[in-house]
């Protein structure tokens, strides 16, 4: 039977370390603040000024105002005129260029013009061949609209992702950097002259962790609130649940590498390579799910970065009831019960040896 | 010189006596690199849910084309707008083509505006087919039209970052933590000997590295190499430079693991988001694409996706090289400030 008192000793003990490094602490407790703040005003992935250059032998007066359209649009930004045909391919490399638009001489008598574009970056070159078709397109035959984000905010597109990768380094470093202290350091072997077990110790070492990431959830709502304009009104309730059982699965995650790992710079790694890149790449943060292999998607499905991505837009943009979003919680659960067992396991074998 | 191949020495046993540690950072960089590409293969695979409000089929002929269409993965039909919205809510389209008298109606999941986006595109592509006479696109650097390059090389530097930043960040602070720095100032070696030992071994380290993915690259991605190996080496060996330059500076205010892991987590975070290797330098605001002048991923990044898919020659990216310089100096030059004022 775990000992309440005990548990409560132990979680004391770990207030007080925390509490005494005062530069660890402000760093704990500002770092969602910096990630979500300053990143989330920073990084967007939406087309913004695009530069581009222009090869025209036609001199035509249609086709110089077509050039005015195209850079007074937020999209694209003109960066001037190339002279000839070979210094297509040094512009792209010095001038950063994403497309060059090649007029031909007879382009007033029906010549094509050509779009050269960066390949480099598929991705964005498609991108850029999307909105120009979009530009030199006749009216679209339907009309469209966006549902939960009228205006098609980019910022709606990056918060859940930057949340998640705020929530997840400082739950996953936080609680297995403290338990791997203790060995590594050889306190580990103090506590075994206690009458603390190892369920107790775990419990015991979790509470403040898990109180910090709460008080991270609860920074990230209000900076979301103040910060970009996100109201999450009625699914306040489910958007702590959410936050709570992801940082518990993401601390239960980083307490098994911890059990794996000898001393800190392999915890650090392990948790970088095994925890933080496969949540950003898998989770839909950066690529759909839908855009990833076949072979990875039921892996990605199941991520604890793509449940709570995927929660969080349920929750907050949707704003879905607790029975749609029932199936990250459980699954978000479970992982946590998973690890939390197969730590304990491990750390029983190996925490009291230095 | 003699006490400059000992320290070399001592780190190299020190990595292969550490088998967990050997294995993180012989293997891990391979099986990242073989599984995260798996995460973008190109294909939109998008989800329409089609919806005939008055049973006139109107839209039979829209939703043929869209299911026999590349960029479409799956198509279903609703008998009411309702029920469409509920698969929308439940996340499963990614968007809802409405048919009734007033015409045609595309409603678009805007949680993810790229995507929605890519649907706007799909959609009108499907409709009016031929949507830009007269204008012909072309893509150069990528014939192949690979999407995985462009992010093998943004892999390939987070993986060194990674290992790089944290291996002599925490090798220094670590020693100093449990006094073995402390030890060494009883010997004849001086601490920037010791020093230098670490930032060689780990310079060396960190190429040994970069050669084992880029090799994995070129084998299993077909990745190639436009340019020149020269430039490529050397916009490399600046690139680490610039990275453990910058572990050392932080690792020389850093008294506790502890710390250093934060400073480190924090430092790299950000860097890593505004170093452009998954977002694009135009989307940001002025001030913040104006820091990659002092961001050592970025030169890493640009330089080697300049040099590896575009071909690059040295002269066409020695404003990168001189940037790339001049940021290794201003780290080691407030490295052995602290060093001068420590002591």
């Amino acid at each position: 039977m775990l000992k309440l008192k005990r548990i409560i000793h132990i979680a004391g003990k770990e207030f007080i370390s925390i509490y005494r490094d005062k530069l660890s602490m402000t760093i704990l407790i500002l770092l969602p603040l910096i990630i979500v703040g300053i990143l989330g005003n920073v990084l967007r992935f939406e087309l913004n000024d695009v530069k581009f250059a222009v090869f025209d032998k036609s001199g035509s007066s249609l086709f110089i105002s077509l050039i005015q359209e195209l850079d007074k649009t937020k999209e694209f930004s003109f960066n001037g005129n190339l002279n000839h045909q070979n210094e297509i391919i040094p512009a792209f490399i010095s001038e950063d260029l994403k497309f060059v638009l090649f007029v031909p001489e007879n382009f007033e008598r029906g010549g094509e013009v050509n779009v050269f574009l960066n390949g480099s970056d598929l991705l964005m070159s498609e991108a850029v061949m999307q909105r120009l078709s979009a530009h030199f397109a006749e009216p679209l035959p339907f009309e469209y609209s966006f549902i939960y984000n009228e205006e098609l905010k980019s910022e709606i597109e990056i918060l859940p992702g930057l949340v998640m990768i705020a929530l997840i380094i400082v739950a996953s470093i936080m609680l297995s950097m403290s338990v791997n202290r203790e060995r590594e350091r050889g306190t580990a072997r103090l506590l075994i002259i206690t009458p603390a077990g190892m369920n107790e110790i775990i419990a015991g070492k979790s509470i403040p962790y898990l109180i910090v990431s709460i008080v991270h959830g609860f920074s990230v709502y209000l900076l979301s609130l103040f910060m970009f304009g996100i109201e999450i009104n009625q699914g306040v309730f489910n958007f702590f649940l959410l936050t709570v059982l992801f940082s518990v699965a993401t601390m239960m995650t980083g307490l098994f590498i911890a059990a794996l790992v000898k001393n800190e710079l392999e915890l650090l790694i392990g948790c970088w390579l095994f925890i933080f890149i496969p949540n950003v790449f898998f989770s839909g943060f950066i690529f759909p799910l839908q855009s990833m292999e076949s072979i990875i998607t039921p892996v990605a499905s199941i991520m604890p970065g793509r449940l709570f991505i995927e929660g969080y837009k349920g929750v907050v943009f949707r704003l879905t009831s607790i029975d749609v979003n029932a199936k990250y919680f459980i699954i978000l659960a479970f992982q946590s019960l998973f690890f939390y067992a197969v730590s304990v396991y491990l750390l029983k074998r190996n925490f009291f040896r230095k | 010189m003699r006490l400059l191949i000992a320290t070399i020495k001592k780190e190299f046993l020190q990595l292969i006596r550490n088998r967990v540690l050997l294995f993180l950072v012989l293997v891990c960089p391979i099986v990242v690199l073989g599984l995260i590409p798996l995460s973008f293969d190109g294909e939109y695979r998008l989800r329409a849910g089609f919806c005939d409000i008055n049973n006139q089929m109107q839209s039979d002929t829209v939703a043929e084309r869209v299911a026999s269409s590349f960029m479409f993965d799956r198509t279903i039909f609703y008998d009411n707008i309702e029920s469409a919205e509920d698969a929308m809510e439940r996340g499963e389209l990614d968007m809802i083509f409405v048919s009734s008298d007033e015409g045609y109606n595309l409603i678009l999941d805007g949680t993810f505006p790229r995507r929605a986006m890519t649907s706007l595109y799909a959609m009108s592509y499907e409709m009016m087919q031929d949507k830009s006479p007269g204008v012909v696109y072309q893509t150069l650097f990528n014939s192949g039209r690979m999407y995985k390059h462009y992010y093998l090389i943004s892999l390939v530097v987070l993986v060194i970052t990674i290992l790089g930043a944290a291996l002599l960040t925490l090798n220094i602070v670590n020693e100093r933590e449990s006094g073995v720095e402390e030890q060494f100032k009883a010997t004849l070696m001086e601490r920037k000997i010791y020093l230098l030992g670490k930032f060689v071994f780990f310079t060396i380290f960190c190429l040994a590295e970069i050669i084992i993915c880029y090799l994995f690259c070129f084998f299993v991605y077909d990745l190639p190499l436009k340019g020149d190996i020269v430039p490529l080496f050397l916009v490399s060996i600046l690139f680490v430079f610039d990275l453990l330059a910058m572990a050392m500076f932080i690792a020389s205010f850093s008294k506790t693991q502890l710390r250093a892991v934060y400073i480190l987590t924090i430092t790299l975070v950000l860097l890593i988001m505004l170093s452009t290797m998954f977002s694009h330098l135009s989307s940001m605001p002025a001030w913040a694409a104006a820091t990659r002048f002092i961001n050592p991923l970025w030169y890493g990044v640009e330089s080697s996706r300049k040099v590896i898919l575009m071909g690059a020659t040295l002269f066409e990216i020695q404003g990168l090289i001189t940037g790339m310089i001049l940021v290794s100096f201003i780290l080691l030059l407030s490295q052995i400030t602290i060093y001068r004022l420590e002591r």
